[in-house]
């Protein structure tokens, strides 16, 4: 292994004192073992990093633009402020006192709040590093960091419901003689798969809530805005169940990443809810047109829901799949692969939609 | 191609989990047992891994990477004898190794058998429709490592036999301990009337060398087996025989030679085929148990020895993955593992390169099967883990220390247990003392839920075993 001579057997004596513990034995070590959740990914790895779907972008030209005209209208602003400030001091420094206090009160309590949020801004990036740290560990038949990352992942999702107890089978079966990928594996399977299951169902519920609003809806407009504020709650939920502070702000970004994500695995997936519209002279007139509308909608959803899934996972998928559209089925009321591309015009692609309808 | 991907990956999930669902239903009478030949040279842990299978699955826990128990599939278990062959005795060696001071089992004497029940939910959203409920047999044969090699033995008349085994003993290895029987060959002439005096001390000469060779030298390559094991044959003239120089010239019937090849067709036919045709043929998964550290332990010529061994009986088995009808008909060993047994006696960073090394050692033999289309899988395992990990700062560097107790002197102790190298080892590697695994005594098995720490990959070998007929 080691380019050096290697260590030929040797006994020691039982009392040594260079002897350490025994390796913590699955299941004794203490339960709320906390570590710090934003420990950075070792830098010398990078190159080995599958380019994660969160994170930096090349920042262009128009980036720095937007960055100097933000600053200039920072300067600006500040600047008129202490110039208008200075001008009362001279009119009047009673005024003046007790305004300048008050606005260090608002720029330090804006600054701790652009802090916090940038915090929960960066745990979306957070999650990505960690998935492809991972990934660079899965299958890895070696004995590396896999069981201090995996621990740094309970920590993250420790606070939801029914993890401590996925988390506590968890320690108990896995043995110390575990590689890095087994390791991972195991994980997957017993402590991620329940939340996965419970993910899938929070976006097929969501969906299939969409589907039925708008299918009853009567404008358009209101249509989009049932659709934005159930989507933005079920990505909120989503969220939530996979350890992720859900703040408006990170929900925002997650809605954005996934559009960008599920746009990214096919435009015109994304773009299938509209499609509905040019095929409405075909077959969807024939259909309750609304219905169509919501069906594309439930199915905009379904999507937007499964590429949050995949960006709020901890772990990548490493022993299954991604949880696909087709595994919505059974909630969504109707076969997301079929109303679309069934050609056939009339009795069987109706009845899906109805029964969509119908819930 | 609007919906391009999602589509057609999702009709092709449908149309498996048909096809699937169709096979299972078609074959649920056929397929409802699997029988393991568990393959292993003399004490390479077939008794051992045999009876902690057997433990683990009547009490499942501990066995997170078998699909059943993990997916919470699992109902019930229970141990059923197994038609035609005495019962193995598990209670025995459970309580061996339930003791206050735990004992390795026996080695084992005789035949025996044992099947598992498993009754179980299928996961397939088809079959579920169908028949939710389900049950499986696992049939485990237990018998003397020594059986083994008699198995290539159905290959050969006593001509070929003779070739081979005097060509063999003229190996330097083995040499010194056939030397009184070679010299005893000298003065015979096989086209010679036989008489009985003789013949005895001939056969008792063979015997004496292939002891040797077993006991004293450590080598696997034993044929006939049934000259050295430790079971009562029935009829002693079975193996009154030896290997013979053999011309080319017909044997006249009352010669040495021809009286010897008459013992020699008996033995390969009533003793071999039999036990090859009620047992070894109806497998259709094998487990091939490798005691790689103990062939290191010993040295080059043992560890070609053992890899030569190996190769010889894997061609004696049935490989492929014929269509369901001939497979019943004609059982073929579909899928196998190789598994590097007594994982426990190093650190378990060093399980990588033990695999690798596997890999390396089986070569001859995967070859064999894997042009015969089966694939195989390849493990480093420990059925009872007798060693816990200790790390230990040494000169600055942090070493995996091993911390059990020895079998040789009954003492607990630390110790660290060398490292493997992950290719064939080098000239140099085999003097240089490196290679020195010790034999730890067993650790209580468990009782009760806490199994997982108690082997390792024992599940994961169960999983690639049998994990595809208990979906
Ligand atoms: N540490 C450790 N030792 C093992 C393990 N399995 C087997 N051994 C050792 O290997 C020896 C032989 O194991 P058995 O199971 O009796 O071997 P076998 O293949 O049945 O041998 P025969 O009956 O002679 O053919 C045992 O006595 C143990 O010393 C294991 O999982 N861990
Ligand atoms: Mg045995």
């Amino acid at each position: 292994m080691s380019p050096k001579e290697p260590i030929p057997p040797f006994e020691l004596s039982p009392d040594d004192p260079r002897i350490g513990a025994v390796e913590p034995p699955p299941g004794a070590r203490p339960a709320g073992e906390e570590l710090d959740p934003a420990l950075p990914v070792a830098a010398d790895t990078a190159e080995l990093i599958p380019a994660p779907p969160v994170g930096r972008r090349q920042r262009g030209i128009g980036f720095w633009l937007k960055l100097s005209l933000a600053l200039l209208v920072v300067t600006v602003l500040v600047g008129q402020f202490v110039l208008w400030v200075r001008d009362l001091m001279d009119a009047s420094p009673w005024l003046a006192g007790p305004l300048g206090i008050l606005s260090i009160v608002a720029v330090g309590s804006g600054t701790v709040l652009a802090w916090r949020g940038m915090q929960r801004w960066r745990s979306l990036d957070q999650r990505a590093e960690i998935r492809a740290e991972i990934e660079r560990l899965a299958g890895s038949e070696l004995h590396g960091s896999a069981a201090r990352r995996l621990e740094e992942i309970s920590a993250l999702i420790r606070p939801v419901p029914g993890v401590p107890q996925a988390l506590a089978r968890y320690e108990r079966q896995a043995s110390d003689a575990l590689a890095d990928g087994e390791r991972i594996e195991l994980y997957e399977r017993m402590v991620l798969n329940e939340l996965d299951e419970q993910a899938v169902r929070i976006v097929g519920m969501g969906a299939r809530d969409i589907a039925v609003l708008t299918a009853v809806t009567p404008t358009g407009l209101l249509d989009a805005l049932v659709v934005l504020t159930r989507t933005f709650a079920m990505l909120q939920r989503l969220a939530g169940l996979y350890g992720v502070p859900p703040g408006r702000l990170t929900v925002l970004r997650l809605l954005r990443l996934s559009f960008r994500n599920a746009a990214l695995a096919g435009a015109a997936d994304v773009l299938a809810h509209a499609t509905t519209e040019h095929l409405g002279a075909s077959f969807m007139s024939i259909l309750s047109a609304k219905a169509g509308q919501g069906a594309g909608n439930a199915l905009l959803a379904g999507r937007l829901g499964l590429q949050a899934i995949r960006l709020l996972r901890p772990l990548p998928f490493v022993t299954k799949r991604p949880p696909r559209l087709i595994d919505l089925r059974g909630m969504l009321g109707f076969d997301p692969a079929m109303p679309f591309d069934l050609k056939l015009p009339g009795s069987r692609a109706g009845t899906p939609d109805r029964q969509a309808e119908r819930r | 191609m609007r919906f391009g991907g999602s589509i057609f990956t999702a009709i092709g999930d449908e149309l498996d989990g048909l096809r699937r669902g169709l096979t299972d239903l078609a074959t649920g009478m056929v397929r409802d047992r699997t029988r393991f030949a568990i393959t292993g040279l003399r004490r390479s842990g077939k008794t051992v891994l045999t009876t902690c299978l057997a433990h683990h699955l009547l009490e499942p826990s501990g066995l997170p990477f078998l699909s059943v128990v993990a997916e919470n599939r699992l109902d019930a278990t229970r141990l059923v004898p197994l038609r035609d062959l005495p019962p193995f005795p598990l209670e025995e060696a459970v309580a061996g190794l339930a003791r206050e001071t735990p004992t390795w089992p026996q080695p084992t004497d005789r035949l025996s058998g044992l099947a598992i029940e498993i009754l179980y939910r299928t996961g397939h959203r088809l079959g579920r429709l169908i028949d939710p409920t389900r049950r499986h047999f696992i049939e485990i044969v237990d018998y003397p490592g020594e059986w083994l090699l008699d198995l290539p033995l159905l290959e050969h008349d006593f001509r070929t036999f003779s070739a081979h085994a005097l060509a063999l003993a003229e190996r330097p290895i083995r040499q010194p301990a056939a030397a009184e029987w070679q010299e005893l060959l000298k003065g015979v002439d096989p086209q010679a009337p036989g008489n009985p005096a003789l013949e005895a001390r001939l056969a008792e000469a063979y015997r004496a060398y292939l002891h040797a060779c077993q006991e004293e030298l450590g080598l696997s390559f034993i044929q006939p087996g049934r000259f050295v094991d430790r079971s009562k044959i029935a009829d002693e003239e079975l193996i009154r025989f030896c290997p013979l120089p053999l011309s080319s010239a017909p044997l006249p019937y009352d010669s040495l030679g021809a009286r010897f090849e008459r013992r020699f067709e008996r033995y390969r036919d009533e003793l071999v085929k039999p036990f090859y045709r009620d047992n070894f043929s109806r497998f259709d998964r094998q487990i091939v148990l490798v005691d790689l550290l103990t062939a290191l332990n010993r040295g080059p010529d043992h560890f070609e020895d053992v890899q030569e061994s190996l190769a010889t009986v894997v061609r004696s088995f049935r490989y492929g993955s014929g269509s369901i009808l001939t497979n019943w008909l004609t059982p073929k060993i579909d899928r196998l593992v190789f598994a590097a047994t007594k994982a426990d006696h190093i650190a378990p960073s060093q399980h990588a390169a033990m695999k690798q090394l596997l890999e390396i050692m089986i070569a001859p033999s995967s070859r064999h099967t894997r042009f015969a289309g089966a694939p195989h899988e390849v493990l480093a395992v420990a059925a009872l883990r007798s060693t816990d990990v200790v790390r230990t700062e040494l000169h600055g560097q942090v070493l995996s220390c091993l911390k059990g107790r020895l079998v040789e002197t009954g003492q607990e102790t630390v110790l660290f247990p060398g490292e493997l190298p992950p290719d064939l080892p080098e000239p140099h590697d085999w003097t240089s003392g490196r290679f020195r695994f010790r034999d730890f005594a067993p650790r209580r098995l468990p009782r009760g839920r806490n199994g997982a720490a108690s082997h390792i990959r024992l599940d994961q070998l169960l999983e690639a075993a049998v994990g595809d007929r208990l979906t």
